[in-house]
């Protein structure tokens, strides 16, 4: 690895000539986006970590398969686990945000402020729960749209389904969350406007 | 919710890019419809709270997660059974080359046109003390029998107004009539 900045496609054949620095490198960019992915597919950090691993292991064995003109290494990252998690939970129960699950997966989050809003941290534990709790086509299209933020181009290509898909799944699981934090039996009121219908 | 632009709506007030048309569509929409002006309020607040969300649960390369690294980088240097994988991928290689050419070889055979069947059948090993005076005709729905692989000729009397005619029926191994010629 003579290149100081070599890139993502560079990398991924490093490592399937055996470039164990091209992994490295591989992971240190890349992690971060793979373990948010499981922390919010799955909603245990802890399995999440066991899925990012799995994830990387695979990247270790089948790096010789990645087409640099077909994806990206994010989305082809993304790919990978996002098959992990799917098998994860296949396997057994996806566990959910409760007791000390919850406080692991707060353990992951950096506290800006750290006197902060109580509230505030409230209401994002309930969309943390509202996500988890969504169906799995739905959430996917969540998690990859409004919390990895990528297009939905990108996010098609993620999920191997056309671009219309994608869009309609988002805007269904949105409406689903909207429900869920609304419907919440919290003594404060629904933190999301309702939504009226012009008789 | 049984506006057409609702889609748009949603996509305009999470920020997701619109072609300008579009944009200005719905721009021009929201002031004059509550209904949609309300799910482009209730869009927004969700988009913030799921931005914020996002932000909070970034994570940042740590100690951890260097020894997870360290980890994998051991079973990146552990030998891995590349030998095996390519043998694995030669033998159903070659397997399917087998079953590729066993299913060519028994297509074709299967689709070998009826007259070289009956090329075998003209010249039958006890032909009839007669000579034939025409070709062998198939019979229909000889074609669709099984493959003929041997058989006779037999000589026979068929009734006609005229009197009777001599035929030749060639008959199969299955005791089945292939095909018939008149002799007279």
């Amino acid at each position: 690895m003579d290149d100081p900045h070599p890139s993502d496609d560079v990398l991924i054949a490093g490592i399937a000539s055996g470039d164990r620095e091209a992994f490295a490198e591989l992971y240190r960019r890349h992690r971060s986006h793979v373990c948010r992915f499981a922390v919010h597919m799955c909603g245990s950090a802890t399995l999440a970590e066991d899925i990012v691993h799995e994830a990387f292991l695979a990247v270790i064995d089948s790096a010789w398969r990645y087409r640099p003109g077909q994806t990206t290494a994010r989305l082809w990252l993304l790919g990978i686990a996002r098959n992990h998690v799917r098998r994860a939970r296949a396997s057994r129960h996806m566990l959910d945000l409760h007791g000390e699950e919850a406080n692991a997966a707060t353990e992951l989050t950096i506290h800006v402020d750290p006197i902060g809003d109580i509230e505030r941290q409230r209401h994002l534990d309930a969309l943390r729960r509202a996500v988890v709790a969504l169906p799995v086509r739905y959430r996917e299209a969540v998690v990859l749209c409004d919390l990895q933020e990528l297009s939905y181009a990108d996010a098609a290509a993620a999920l191997r389904c056309a671009i219309g898909t994608v869009r309609s799944r988002l805007h269904r699981g949105r409406a689903l969350l909207a429900r869920r934090l609304c419907d919440r039996p919290a003594a404060k009121p629904c933190p999301l406007p309702v939504t009226r219908t012009i008789p | 919710m049984n506006c057409p632009l609702t889609a748009d709506v949603i996509d305009f007030a999470r920020g997701a890019p619109l072609d300008r048309g579009r944009e200005d569509a719905v721009a021009a929409h929201l002031p004059t419809c509550a209904s949609c002006a309300a799910l482009a309020e209730r869009e927004r607040t969700l988009s913030a709270a799921l931005r914020r969300l996002a932000t909070e649960t970034r994570t940042e390369p740590t100690r951890i997660n260097e020894i997870r690294l360290g980890r994998l980088l051991a079973h990146f240097d552990a030998p891995r059974p590349r030998v095996r994988r390519a043998a694995v991928g030669i033998g159903v290689s070659l397997a399917a080359s087998l079953l590729i050419a066993a299913g060519l070889y028994f297509g074709r055979k299967n689709d070998l046109p009826p007259a070289r069947v009956f090329q075998v059948a003209a010249t039958p090993s006890a032909p009839p003390t007669n000579a034939a005076t025409a070709e062998f005709v198939v019979l229909p729905g000889a074609t669709a029998l099984p493959h003929f692989e041997r058989g006779e000729v037999i000589r026979m009397e068929i009734p006609f107004p005229e009197g009777p005619v001599q035929a030749d029926v060639l008959v199969g191994q299955d005791g089945i009539a292939r095909a018939v010629r008149f002799v007279q």
